[in-house]
Order: C-alpha cells, then sequence, then structure tokens
C-alpha cells in the first residue's frame, strides 16, 4: 500500500497541546486524590534514580556486630539481622520493586497490547485464536506460573520481571481489544479508512494512541500486582536472590524477626502499602477521569 | 440458547487444551534439565550413557509431540503420574486436599463478593466524598498489604490475644459445622480481602451506571430515597455483571491460597504447591497448575451460562 | 548446669530487648519449674564412659515416682511433615519424636548402661553374637506376637541394601539372626564390633511382618504397624496425625502404675515457623519445637507457655564437598574456615544464646577437649589460604541450603574476602540428595543435632567412604581404616584416644567450617510435664512419658 504520504488526521488527543500545563492543574484540582497519587509515585521514581546519592550506606554492607541495631543518626530506620542499614536498603529497594514492576509492566504491554489490538480489529477467526490464548495464560493462576518460570529460569531480577510479565499480559489484551471494539467504528477511524490507510496504520497511528488511557489504568493496576507478587515470590523463597535488596525480600526477612523486631517489617511494608495504594488510586483515579459517564454524577 | 451453551463449552475445551500446551512446554522445552524437571533427579554426575538411559526410562527420547500426548492422555484419565519427592500418585494427593482447598475457596469467594459489593454500594452512594475515598482506601489496603503479613496480624489479634480463633487449620464443614467455620474465619477473610477490591471497583461503577438510567430518575423524582433506589432498583440491575467479575477473579483467589493455606496450616492444594516448591517437585506443581487452570475455565464457563440465562436481555447467537 | 543462675542471667541479659506486644501476665515462677524440668537431667556427666549424653529417658523405677496425671489429649505442632513413618525409613531427625511413640527399640540406655527394653533379658555371650529374649507379651498393633521369627524379619528388611533404609549401618553388621526357639533370637555379627551394640541400642526398626506383606511398602508408610506405648490411628501429610494409647502395652512405670499417661497424641502441621509461637501462645498447642528464636523473650514472658531448653542441643555448619574442585581445595576450605565470625553468627543466628563451635560434639560430651585446636576469625591466615588456594581475589561459589540465615550470613561474612556466594534454598530431602549425594553444589550451610555419646555412626556416615552424610560420597580410605580400629577397639580408654584422633583429623582436613552451637527450646503450655529432650537428639522432645497437670 502507498498510503504513507497520507497525512493523518486530526486525532483528538492532539486538540489542545498548548494549554497542557493549564489543563492539568484544573484536573489535579478536580481530582486532588489522583494528583496526590501521581506526586507520590513521581516521588519513588526519583527516589529509585537517585538511591545511590540518598542512601548512606550501600544496599549489601553488612557490620555483622550491628545486628538488629534500633533507629538512631547512623542508621534511620535500624539494621537488619546481618547489620546491613535498613533505610539504604529500603531505598536501594525501591530500584529493585519499581525495575520489576516496571519491566513487567513493559514486558506484559509488549505482549498484550498487541494482542488485544490485532484481535479487536480483525475480529473472527484471528480474535478468536487470539482470545483464547489469552485465556489460557487468564486461568493459570499468576502467581504459579510466575513461580513455575522462576523455577525454570533460575530466579534473578530479570526472570521474575518476565515471569511477572507474562501473567499479567491477559489483561492487556482485554482491555485493549475491549477498547479497540468501541473505537473500530468511531467517526475518525472510518475516516482514515475511506482515506486509504492501510490496517497497520490505522491500528498503530489512530487506534492505538487513542486506547493510551486506559492501558494507563491497567498499567498502574498491574504494576501494583506485580510488586505485590515479586513479596510473594519472596515469600516462597524463589524471589530475587539475596543479598539483593528488595522490599519483597525485605519484608521476608522481617517477617521472621517478627517477635524480635517487630518494628522492622514497618520500613518495606510501609513501602509496599504506600506504593500499591497510589497505584491503585492513580488508576483509579484516570478511570474516573476518562470515563465521561461517571463524571459529574 | 443450545448453540450458545455449545460453542461455550468448545470453548473452554480449547483453552483447556491450549493450558495443557503451555504447561507441558514449560516444564520441557525451556532450558534446564528435562530429567530434573521430570524426575526430580538431576544428571550432574552421570555419564552420557546414563543420562541416556535415563531418559529411554523416562520416554524423553521420544518426539516432543508424542510425549506430549502421552502426558496429556494420561491427564485426561486424571493420571498425573508420581510425586518425584515421595514416588506417590499425585492425582491421589490432588484428591485428599480438594475438600480443604474447595471449602476455604468457597467460603473466601462468598466473603469477598459480599464486602467487595458492600463496599462498592457504599462508595456509589456518595460517589467522590470522604466515605467514598476511605471505603476505596479500605478495600485497596486489602490487597496493598502482602497476604503473610495480614495473616500473621490476624492470627495475633485473634489468636495469641483474644483466643476467639485458632489458627485454621482444616475440620470438614460437615462433621463440626463451628468449629470448621471458626477455623475458616482468618483465612477465608485473608483470601476474601485479595478480590474484595476489583469487585468494590465493579460495583461501584456499574451501580453509578445504572444509577443514570431513566427509571432511577423517574424513582427519584417520586421521591425514594437515594438509599431505597439503590437497594431495590439499582443494585439489582448491577448484581450481574458483579457475579461475572466474582467469577472472574477465580484464578486470583486460587494463587491467593498457595500463601494462606501456608500461613494457616491448611492441608489444602495451595500447601501442597509450596512443598512442591521447595522441593522442586515438578511433575506434582504441573498437575496444580493445570487443575486450578482448570477449575478456573470451569468457573468462568458455569458463570457466563448462568449470566446469560438470568439476564434477558443478552441474546445467543 | 545451676538453674537459678542460669534463668537469672538470662533474664538480665534479654529483659532490655525490645518486646513486640506487651504480652499479658507475668509467669517467672512458673517459667522456673518448667526450666527445672528441661534441664534437670543428668548434665554434670564426669564418667566419661560411652553414650553418657543427656540421659533423658527415666528408667522405671530408677528415679522417684512422680505424682502423675493421667489421660488427657496431647496437642502439637511441628513446622515439618514426618518424612517417614515407617520407623525403619525414618529420617533420623525430627522422625523419632513420632517413630517412638509407636515404635519402640529392643534395647536402651537407663542411664549410661544399656538394659533390655522391649526385649526380656539380652546377653553377649561372645564380641560378635547377641542373644536376644523377647518378651512373650508384646504384640504389634494388628496382633501379631514380637516374637524371634519379627526380629529375624525387621533384621533382614532393615539391612537389604535396596531399601537402603536409615537402619541398616547399624543392622548390615548383623551376618544372620538365628531363632532357637520362639522367643530367642540371636544376632550373631560377621566379625566382632566394639560399636555394635551402641549403634543397635537406638534403631527402632521392629515392624509387623504381615502388616508390611498386606500393605505393601508405600502403604505401610502411611499407616505402619510396629510395637509401643502408642498406636497409629492416622498420620497424615500437612494435617492432623493422631496417635492412640496403646492399651496392651505391658510395661509399667517406677510405681507400678500403667504407661503411657496420656491418651491421645495430636500432631498438627503448622508450617510457618511465626504460626507456630503464635498457636503456643495463644495455648490452642500444649507443645512446638521453636524455630525461632527471637520468639522465646515472648515465649517466657507468655501467660500461657514457656521454654524448656536442651543446652548445645544442636549445632550449625558449613559442609564442604571435599572430592570436587573448587572445595577439594584443602587450602580453600581453611581460608573459609577462618573468614567466619562466629560471634557474630552466634548474635545474628541465635541472639546470643549460642556459642562458636569448635566441633560437633555436646558441650557436656565426654570427648570435649578444651586444649584442642580450633578455627577462629581471622582475616589475616583466611586471606593468606585462600592466596594458597590459588583464588587470591575471590571466587564465586554456589551454596545449598534449606534454611536461608545461616547462608545470609555467611555469605554477607565471605563477600569480604570477596567470595562471592550464590545461595539456593532447598527442602531438606532435596538438600541431601544433591549436594549431599551428588555434590553438585560445592558448600553448603546446614545444622545439625550435637554428639553426645559414641561417635561411630557419625564418623561412619559423614566421613567414611560413601558415607550417606558424606558430601559428594568421596571414597576416604584413610578415614574407612580410622572406623574400621574403632570398631575393635572394645576399651573406653582406646575409643576416647581414636575419636580424639578423627576429630583432629577433622580439624586439620578443614572437613566442614563449625559455626555455632545452638540450643534448642521446645515451647510447651504450662499444664505439660516430663517433657525432656531425647536422649539420641536433643533436638527433638521426648513426650513418649508426658503428662498433663
Amino acid at each position: 500500500m502507498t498510503e504513507q504520504s497520507i497525512p493523518a488526521l486530526p486525532v483528538p488527543r492532539r486538540a489542545a497541546r498548548n494549554s497542557i500545563g493549564r489543563q492539568t492543574f484544573a484536573l489535579a484540582r478536580r481530582y486532588p486524590v489522583t494528583a496526590g497519587a501521581a506526586l507520590v509515585l513521581l516521588a519513588f521514581c526519583v527516589v529509585a534514580i537517585l538511591a545511590p546519592m540518598l542512601a548512606p550506606y550501600g544496599p549489601t554492607e553488612a557490620n555483622g556486630l550491628e545486628s538488629l541495631a534500633g533507629p538512631s543518626r547512623d542508621h534511620f530506620f535500624g539494621t537488619d539481622r546481618f547489620g546491613r542499614d535498613v533505610f539504604s536498603r529500603v531505598l536501594f529497594g525501591t530500584r529493585i520493586s519499581l525495575g520489576v514492576g516496571f519491566v513487567a509492566v513493559i514486558i506484559a504491554g509488549t505482549i498484550g497490547i498487541p494482542l488485544g489490538l490485532v484481535g479487536g480489529y480483525f475480529g473472527g477467526l484471528v480474535d478468536a485464536l487470539l482470545m483464547r490464548i489469552t485465556d489460557t495464560f487468564m486461568a493459570i493462576p499468576g502467581l504459579l506460573l510466575a513461580l513455575t518460570l522462576v523455577l525454570v529460569l533460575e530466579p534473578s531480577f530479570f526472570t521474575v520481571a518476565l515471569a511477572l510479565g507474562i501473567a499479567a499480559f491477559p489483561g492487556y489484551a482485554r482491555v485493549m481489544r475491549s477498547r479497540v471494539l468501541a473505537l473500530r467504528s468511531a467517526d475518525f477511524v472510518l475516516a482514515a479508512h475511506a482515506l486509504g490507510a492501510s490496517n497497520m496504520r490505522v491500528m498503530f497511528r489512530h487506534i492505538l494512541p487513542n486506547a493510551t488511557a486506559p492501558m494507563i489504568v491497567v498499567a498502574s493496576l498491574s504494576m501494583g500486582g506485580a510488586v505485590l507478587a515479586e513479596a510473594g515470590l519472596s515469600f516462597l523463597g524463589v524471589g530475587v536472590r539475596p543479598p539483593t535488596a528488595t522490599w519483597g525480600a525485605m519484608l521476608k526477612d522481617s517477617f521472621t524477626l517478627i517477635y524480635t523486631t517487630p518494628t522492622l517489617m514497618l520500613y518495606p511494608g510501609a513501602a509496599i502499602f504506600v506504593l500499591i495504594l497510589a497505584l491503585n488510586l492513580f488508576g483509579d483515579g484516570v478511570r474516573d477521569i476518562l470515563d465521561p459517564r461517571q463524571r459529574g454524577s | 440458547m443450545t448453540r450458545y451453551v455449545v460453542r461455550s463449552v468448545l470453548q473452554s475445551l480449547v483453552v483447556v487444551f491450549l493450558v495443557s500446551v503451555v504447561v507441558f512446554a514449560i516444564m520441557r522445552a525451556l532450558p534446564g534439565d528435562p530429567v530434573a524437571a521430570l524426575s526430580g533427579e538431576s544428571t550432574v554426575g552421570y555419564d552420557a550413557q546414563q543420562v541416556k538411559e535415563i531418559k529411554e526410562s523416562l520416554g524423553l527420547n521420544r518426539p516432543l509431540v508424542i510425549q506430549y500426548l502421552d502426558w496429556a492422555l494420561d491427564a485426561v484419565r486424571g493420571d498425573f503420574g508420581v510425586s518425584a519427592r515421595n514416588n506417590l500418585s499425585v492425582s491421589e494427593e490432588i484428591q485428599s486436599r480438594l475438600i480443604a482447598s474447595a471449602q476455604l475457596a468457597v467460603v473466601a469467594m462468598i466473603l469477598g463478593t459480599i464486602a467487595g459489593v458492600a463496599f462498592g454500594v457504599i462508595a456509589a452512594l456518595r460517589p467522590r466524598s470522604p466515605i467514598d475515598l476511605a471505603v476505596t482506601l479500605l478495600a485497596t489496603s486489602g490487597i496493598a498489604v502482602p497476604s503473610f503479613v495480614l495473616s500473621m496480624g490476624l492470627i495475633w489479634i485473634f489468636t495469641v490475644q483474644l483466643h476467639w480463633l485458632p489458627i485454621g487449620g482444616f475440620t470438614n464443614l460437615w462433621d463440626d459445622p463451628l468449629l470448621a467455620v471458626k477455623g475458616l474465619a482468618m483465612p477465608a477473610s485473608v483470601l476474601g480481602m485479595t478480590i474484595a477490591a476489583p469487585i468494590m471497583r465493579h460495583t461501584r461503577s456499574s451501580l453509578l451506571e445504572v444509577l443514570r438510567y431513566d427509571y432511577i430518575r423517574t424513582a427519584r423524582a417520586k421521591g425514594l430515597s437515594g438509599k431505597a433506589i439503590v437497594l431495590r432498583h439499582a443494585l439489582r440491575n448491577s448484581l450481574l455483571p458483579v457475579v461475572t467479575v466474582a467469577g472472574l477473579r477465580m484464578a486470583a483467589l486460587l494463587e491467593g491460597s498457595v500463601i494462606v493455606e501456608t500461613m494457616f496450616s491448611v492441608p489444602g492444594i495451595g500447601r501442597l504447591a509450596v512443598n512442591a516448591i521447595s522441593s522442586r517437585d515438578y511433575p506434582t506443581l504441573q498437575a496444580i497448575v493445570v487443575v486450578f487452570a482448570v477449575v478456573t475455565i470451569v468457573v468462568n464457563l458455569l458463570v457466563d451460562l448462568t449470566y446469560t440465562k438470568l439476564d434477558p436481555r443478552i441474546t445467543y447467537t | 548446669m545451676d538453674e537459678g543462675n542460669y534463668w537469672a542471667r538470662r533474664a538480665s541479659m534479654r529483659l532490655g530487648r525490645r518486646r513486640f506486644i506487651a504480652a499479658s501476665g507475668i509467669a517467672t515462677a512458673g517459667m522456673a519449674a518448667i526450666a527445672a524440668i528441661g534441664c534437670g537431667s543428668d548434665d554434670s556427666d564426669d564418667s566419661g564412659s560411652p553414650g553418657s549424653g543427656t540421659g533423658s529417658t527415666p528408667a522405671p523405677g530408677a528415679t522417684t515416682a512422680p505424682i502423675v496425671k493421667r489421660g488427657g489429649e496431647l496437642n502439637m505442632a511441628r513446622a515439618g511433615n514426618l518424612a517417614f513413618a515407617d520407623p525403619q525409613r525414618s529420617s533420623g531427625g525430627n522422625d523419632p519424636i513420632f517413630n517412638r511413640l509407636y515404635a519402640e527399640t529392643i534395647l536402651r540406655y537407663e542411664g549410661d548402661e544399656i538394659k533390655a527394653y522391649l526385649a526380656d533379658s539380652f546377653e553377649q555371650p561372645d564380641q560378635a553374637t547377641v542373644t536376644l529374649k523377647m518378651r512373650k507379651d508384646l504384640k504389634f498393633a494388628d496382633g501379631t506376637p514380637v516374637n524371634a521369627a519379627a526380629v529375624k524379619f525387621a533384621v533382614e528388611r532393615g539391612s537389604d541394601a535396596k531399601l537402603n533404609a536409615p537402619v541398616r549401618p547399624g543392622l548390615s553388621l548383623i551376618e544372620r539372626v538365628e531363632t532357637p526357639d520362639e522367643y530367642t533370637a540371636v544376632l550373631k555379627l560377621a566379625r566382632p564390633n566394639a560399636l555394635f551394640l551402641s549403634s543397635f541400642v537406638s534403631s527402632s526398626f521392629l515392624i509387623s511382618p504381615p502388616a508390611l506383606e498386606k500393605l505393601g511398602p508405600d502403604e505401610f508408610n502411611k499407616k505402619p504397624v510396629s510395637v509401643g506405648p502408642y498406636k497409629v490411628e492416622k498420620i497424615t501429610q500437612d494435617g492432623e496425625s493422631v496417635f492412640v494409647r496403646n492399651p496392651e502395652w505391658p510395661l509399667k512405670d517406677a510405681s507400678g502404675g500403667a504407661l503411657p499417661y496420656i491418651d491421645r497424641i495430636i500432631n498438627r502441621i503448622i508450617p510457618q515457623p511465626e504460626a507456630l509461637v503464635a498457636a503456643l501462645l495463644s495455648g490452642d498447642i500444649d507443645l512446638v519445637n521453636v524455630l525461632d528464636l527471637g520468639s522465646i523473650d515472648q515465649l517466657k514472658n507468655s501467660g500461657n507457655a514457656g521454654v524448656i531448653e536442651a543446652p548445645s542441643a544442636g549445632y550449625q555448619m558449613v559442609e564442604f564437598v571435599t572430592n570436587k574442585a573448587p572445595s577439594d581445595s584443602l587450602a580453600l576450605r581453611k581460608a573459609i574456615n577462618y573468614a567466619i565470625n562466629r560471634d557474630e553468627l552466634n548474635k545474628q543466628l541465635a541472639f546470643g544464646l549460642g556459642k562458636p563451635a569448635a566441633n560437633m560434639l555436646t558441650v557436656d560430651s565426654w570427648l570435649q577437649d578444651p586444649s584442642a585446636p580450633r578455627y577462629d576469625y581471622d582475616a589475616k591466615k583466611a586471606q593468606e589460604s585462600l592466596s594458597q588456594a590459588g583464588f587470591p581475589d575471590g571466587l564465586d561459589l554456589r551454596l545449598a541450603t534449606y534454611a536461608a540465615p545461616q547462608a545470609e550470613a555467611i555469605q554477607a561474612q565471605l563477600a569480604r574476602f570477596k567470595i562471592k556466594v550464590q545461595i539456593e534454598q532447598l527442602e531438606l530431602a532435596v538438600y541431601q540428595d544433591k549436594f549431599r549425594t551428588k555434590g553438585e553444589y560445592p558448600i553448603a550451610t546446614a545444622g545439625s543435632p550435637a554428639e553426645g555419646g559414641e561417635l561411630y555412626q557419625y564418623f561412619l556416615t559423614r566421613m567414611g567412604s560413601k558415607g550417606k552424610y558424606n558430601p559428594g560420597q568421596p571414597t576416604n580410605a584413610d578415614w574407612d581404616e580410622l572406623i574400621t580400629k574403632l570398631e575393635t577397639a572394645f576399651d573406653t580408654e582406646g575409643r576416647k584416644k581414636l575419636y580424639q584422633e578423627m576429630l583432629r583429623k577433622q580439624y586439620d582436613q578443614a572437613y566442614r567450617a563449625h559455626t555455632i552451637t545452638t540450643p534448642t527450646f521446645y515451647g510447651v503450655s504450662k499444664k505439660l510435664r516430663g517433657v525432656v529432650p531425647m536422649r539420641e537428639n536433643r533436638t527433638n522432645p521426648d513426650v513418649r512419658l508426658a503428662w498433663k497437670a
């Protein structure tokens, strides 16, 4: 096909780019909870990036004789069983936990979005086949799928992320597909067809950008799922290998010290709690903003 | 209708088939030692001839397709081979744990649905109010706290401090209902919490949608109070999609049982999975994944069929 | 050990520690009473005679009869499943707690002396023969008489190479069993063996021949039929196992009362150690093995429960595969021995309740020698040995373990010498298979019950060629020779010398790195009495003579 030269039609999302700052601010005022959640997420990202600069100690630096010291000026959150600085480990853990969640989301999106897009767009047999594949992975409990994969592939940062990503992709495919079904007969899509745009072009240039928002919702919810699943894998002993600082591993370690230093659980626990809460509130908020039926009711 | 049922059943069978292929592929085709994966025996330290013999004795020298068919046909007959851990029949082991797991899953499903719907209704009554936020936070907290931590918290409060409940365990509901309910209370609540948040979300949004329909407006105009409208009219109409969502959470519920059964020492299939993981008992793990997937598929099929039967607006094509 | 002092010291030492949630009720008086039960055994050992561990089974008639209360249920919980219910296949780890309830031994220690137990009497006409006269009133749980034929059957099955049961090393010394009359069994050894009786005395291996035949080995392992104070009602994996009083048990206690005292023993599996402690604190459970040493304070201050301490019941170690690179290098093994800071480990793993360990002996063992050389943390020597081994800049090691904390602590310590350790956590049975049998990992961390009496079985299985617990199953001709010497050392003094030579050799070869000794604590409800550490393995509580006040 030769439609490359045909200019893309103006797509609704590009409508009001000039006032994006003001718009964001207005949205934030209207949805303060969502805005707050977004700020929290931003803060986590900053911590993850700046961890080496913020952390007073290395994540695996152990001073064996300072085992289980309480909070002090040297160790804000105290030390763990092996004399490692808990504060530093929580900071570095942000990297791993956020990283695992992020990579898992990328992997899930890379598999799930095209599946839903193609299935929803073409319908018929292609759709039936792709959706059965999606159903298959939906039916296999994600945690079990992930831990089976991790066991076979040896646990590491990447295998854990990969396994969690594979376990999560059906959600993306499903939402993407329903979005495509809704957009397939939208005016601008029909117009693109009428102008001779190829299927590929319509799918990726016209439909996909308009499905970004629901994807953000799915991504934020599934990222929370991935962070939790990482903790679950650590609990079951198949998480990222020690001594790597992950929130899941830290929570599991401090869990075994529940009768000695119960406060130790607080730090990784709170980090996980706040992150997941923020991700969920952000996701819910974006959904509310986007769903016109619910707005203002 | 019949055509729709037949089609749904066929689709489910296709998914079951695909599940078996995926599980088989993970165990066999991925990097790693297939002998280890099948028998739990590692071949390190054996010479090439010995490895060949072991592979032959396990049938690993045959084409993958034949191996798959062999395994799948046995599995259909309910034979998942023997555990690499203790040489006992995997199917028997799973069967003996079925009641404990099923009892827990059903009660958790009921609790989770009730909690989710209740939260959803409360939130929908006053959308975007502090009450809405509080309920959302509460439901989300249920999934924001890893279940092993939540479990230990409950054990500490209800077992150690208050002496109200035993630490889970398992009592058959028919043998001693009171003891069974006491034992189920904590594990089922924790497990239920893991599915309450999504159910709450769907209840809230589908209620909000229904509340905008004309007949609700009419009811409002007639002067009925908000609560009455929700309970008498709106909820009835929005409950169906909620039930579907609950069915879809089956997989999440089953995977949650792995950790919850361990924390509350329930001798179920989830606990068996943990044993299988720590002993690298792949045949057992494989069987559990297949069983959990099939349960999920069957539950979804039933929900789907019930839904279409109950909702007159749905046509079967 | 002076209990009063000990507990006072412990209390003052630990009082300052963090508390979890202020527990209701302080019961120090009750605590002391319970503690006294645990430490009241014959720790003051000066005889230096063989088998002088903690004599745990009060012999009928030997002690003053306690005023016991009969009946009731004992609810216990453990984290792990009974690996083998079949007494012949008993894993030896925690299995004997239950195996011994329904499968007793033919002989047993009373104090330091070997006495008849299930047998009416026994004698040793020469060094290669043991004649057992069996009791005529003893029946297996299925009614089969426990006669000479049953002994013969059990010995033959237990020494079967194909079954490779843990009782085999002891039983395979028996060449044949003769049965001159129905209740007399004559065990004929292949050659005189000074250690035979001491091995034989702790093997519980009698099984009902018709039951095994009827059920087959797998079913029999689910519901074994043997003879003991209890009968198996059911054994469930991950669920409840129930043992009921054997009404036909003929043995009596000191005052002539019927044994055992408790009617039903119910064991639950609570896999999570934290939940296990909670179950005890709540009063639902009467007895647990406290796996989580951090909870000891909590238990001591609880209103429902207390702890019994079995001092230095266990020890922790790093094991090496000595027949494969890189851990076949003596210099590397020495380097690791010097690199381990045992005081740190004691603090991190045992909360200071343990002691640095030089060997696998109990602190009160007749073989303890304070002047024997030991490895202590020495950074300089560690680095030197490491260079000598050819790894001046460290190396990568895969480490197997079934208990993560020690592995992680060792990982952190070895990292200081650029030894990068990758930990793989396995279940005990897999650990045994992959590390000890197949030597797939160069090093591993483990814990084990400390050795109190004779070390013959220990050296045979840990150091001897192809020993069941010898990692990588090497051939050790030098060790075999020493072990053979041991078999003909009929005098105690001679054996002591040999043992000390072997301990020295173990040190010289840096065969293992012993790290710390750890006490075992049984958490017990305030009502439970009569629980003592098992003689053969103090990490296991012996509940055969337990009763509830």
